[in-house]
């Protein structure tokens, strides 16, 4: 079974729409990853990181896109550990985070 | 006398179009015609007042304000207390939880969600929303999806 055919309900009338706005905020998730330090000091790109991610993981599975939820979820724990100051915003977590946007860009390719 | 659910408006609450979309359709898979949508906790209580909604769908995280606290806000305005809410919420501390439901939701239903579930919600609010000869609120939908 494909990703975003899971759902119970037919949603395909609004699932096509669903895939252009989650492209849309993979997007703005790396523009705004692109300015870590922004990121780093918790400035705007921290927040639309965080709002996004949050939202993703919201929506990806409601739409049947088990796996954007997964790695939405895992990249809004690392945003709230930055906030929380468990986690410092080296370069590993700035390649983490880049990796989990492109596996989310991996999701709504086709 | 019955109502239908084609006159009936419902409230959705709501900061993510994605969210907002479905919605819209589980809503119009249930009969209801008329959506009203807002991002904005302050705008919805708003709506509340004049429209008077069967039914609120309510996100905990609001660009403006707390969810929380506009359900707190419905439930202490003597105009909008008896309007059942349902939270949506990715928020699933079970204190979240309980602390909604103490506030007064009817029902939580948790990010993300199985959409047929809460069409299966809807559908069984409405219909006995519906069934009510006097229009009231029908409570205990329980539990937390």
């Amino acid at each position: 079974m494909s990703e975003g055919s899971e759902a119970g309900l037919d949603l395909s009338e609004i699932v096509g729409m669903y895939k252009e706005d989650a492209r849309r905020m993979i997007q703005d998730m790396r523009q705004a990853a692109d300015r870590w330090q922004e990121v780093r000091e918790g400035g705007p790109a921290r927040q639309i990181l965080r709002r996004l991610s949050h939202q993703l993981r919201g929506s990806g599975q409601t739409y049947g896109f088990r796996r954007a939820t997964l790695v939405s979820k895992a990249l809004e724990q690392i945003i709230q550990k930055l906030e929380n100051g468990k986690l410092s915003a080296d370069e590993r977590v700035q390649r983490s985070v880049a990796t989990k946007i492109d596996l989310l860009n991996s999701v709504f390719e086709s | 006398m019955t109502v239908d659910s084609e006159s009936r408006s419902i409230l959705v609450c709501e900061d993510d179009p994605a969210m907002v979309r479905i919605f819209q359709f589980l809503l119009r898979q249930n009969g209801i015609k008329e959506v009203l949508t807002t991002a904005s906790g302050q705008q919805a209580l708003s709506l509340a007042l004049s429209h008077r909604p069967s039914l609120i769908l309510l996100d905990l995280m609001l660009p403006d304000k707390d969810g929380l606290s506009v359900l707190k806000e419905l439930k202490e305005n003597e105009v909008t207390r008896l309007i059942p809410v349902i939270v949506v919420s990715g928020k699933e501390a079970q204190d979240q939880v309980r602390q909604a439901m103490m506030a007064g939701a009817i029902d939580y239903v948790i990010k993300p969600f199985e959409p047929m579930e809460l069409g299966s919600r809807i559908k069984s609010f409405l219909e006995r929303l519906n069934a009510s000869s006097s229009g009231g609120t029908p409570r205990g939908l329980g539990g937390v999806v």
